[in-house]
């Protein structure tokens, strides 16, 4: 309750701190001087009384039982020679360590060992780049909770199925590319109205893209398909597939015949085999698995087009 | 000499493409060199430090072959100081 600093409090919550530290003398007069005060309901700050009040209820909190979690990290530094891929545990105590993963990884980075290497930026979910697999699913580390039970251990492994640059960092260089391949911009027949005003859109075309446009490339959806750790060379995955169909429904963009076509070989799409791994794993509660249903939805007509046309 | 393995051919093919795709521009062929000259010395067995680093000389014969890729200087420390 710290707020000794002059806001309305309800005069039994006044009571109940100040009774809880066990009635120092200074604490009490200054309990009856808060007590009118708040009756008044008048708003003055009476500091030596207040400040009184504030050490008191600070230093009478117990100090808390430290709360040791083992967190089991994969580490691998292929610079020091003969190095092998180990696990290795480090102990935080959660009662000094924020809730979230990436906290507890950044806690250990600036105390425990500063050679542990990760990606991170935003630490709000809004990145994508500490995707990482812990306790055996793929997530971002800035919006997952450590589990507060102290008998397990929580594992932390790189993205699975991807080359590894060292500890927990994976090489992204084949997921972007294949995300440049599938062309992610606007494009249009008619180029002559570029920069000149707006493209127009009605609400309903523009909620089609609800669901699309909010991923943010972490690749957890991707590298969790074992389709995709299979061919990853071939099969394009979840994340690109779905920006594809962001492409391909919006109203604004003319290629869409083209978009599909790209994909007309056994292997960019027809890989997928509806694991929907993707849509349990994405850490922004997107559905991967939907959107490329629709792409084969639109794939089978488009075949009926052409196939009418020829 | 007894013949290649995969792996050395593999390597030798990117150091063959390294240096060609350095050769006009300066300061690339002595850092390859040196890099190559330096890893010469691991064992055959330890393939999975020679993967990491033919992948490693892969994105960067990537970003060597970028038309925007001028030149490259770099650091190094004198042989004679301490």
């Amino acid at each position: 309750m710290s707020n000794a600093g002059g806001s309305l409090v309800p005069p039994d919550r006044v009571h109940a701190g100040i009774a809880g530290i066990g009635g120092q003398k200074n604490a009490k007069m200054s309990a009856a001087g808060l007590t009118s005060l708040t009756r008044c309901g008048v708003l003055v700050l009476r500091s030596p009384a207040g400040l009184a009040v504030r050490y008191a209820q600070t230093a009478a909190a117990p100090a808390a039982q430290p709360r040791i979690k083992k967190f089991q990290v994969y580490r691998w530094d292929p610079d020091t020679p003969g190095d092998k891929p180990r696990m290795q545990t480090y102990e935080v105590d959660l009662n000094a360590c924020g809730p979230m993963v990436l906290d507890a990884l950044i806690k250990i980075k600036n105390e425990m060992d500063s050679t542990l290497t990760f990606r991170r930026s935003c630490r709000e979910g809004i990145c994508g780049s500490c995707a990482m697999n812990i306790n055996g699913g793929n997530t971002l580390a800035c919006l997952d909770k450590i589990d507060t039970n102290l008998n397990k251990p929580t594992k932390i492994y790189p993205l699975p199925h991807m080359y590894v640059v060292k500890d927990l960092v994976p090489d992204m260089s084949n997921f972007y590319a294949q995300y440049k391949s599938i062309e992610p911009y606007l494009k249009k027949k008619d180029e002559s109205r570029e920069g000149k005003e707006q493209y127009l859109q009605s609400v309903e075309d523009r909620q089609k893209l609800d669901g699309l446009y909010e991923c943010i490339l972490c690749a957890c959806c991707s590298t969790s398909c074992p389709s995709y750790w299979w061919n990853a060379d071939k099969y394009l995955g979840p994340a690109v597939l779905m920006q594809a169909y962001r492409w391909m429904i919006d109203s604004r963009d003319d290629f869409t015949e083209e978009r599909l076509s790209k994909l007309q070989d056994p292997f960019s799409l027809y890989r997928c085999h509806t694991i929907m791994n993707c849509t349990r794993t994405c850490p922004k509660g997107l559905n991967p698995g939907k959107a490329i249903a629709e792409i084969k939805k639109m794939m089978a007509t488009y075949k009926e087009r052409k196939t009418a046309t020829v | 000499m007894s013949h290649h393995s995969k792996l050395q051919k593999q390597v030798l093919a990117l150091y063959r493409q390294l240096l060609r795709a350095g050769q006009r521009k300066p300061g690339f062929t002595p850092r390859i060199r040196d890099e190559f000259r330096e890893n010469a010395q691991i064992k055959r067995t330890d393939v999975m430090h020679i993967e990491y680093l033919y992948r490693r000389g892969q994105r960067q014969l990537e970003q060597l072959k970028d038309v925007n890729t001028k030149q490259l200087g770099s650091f190094s420390k004198p042989k004679d100081s301490i």
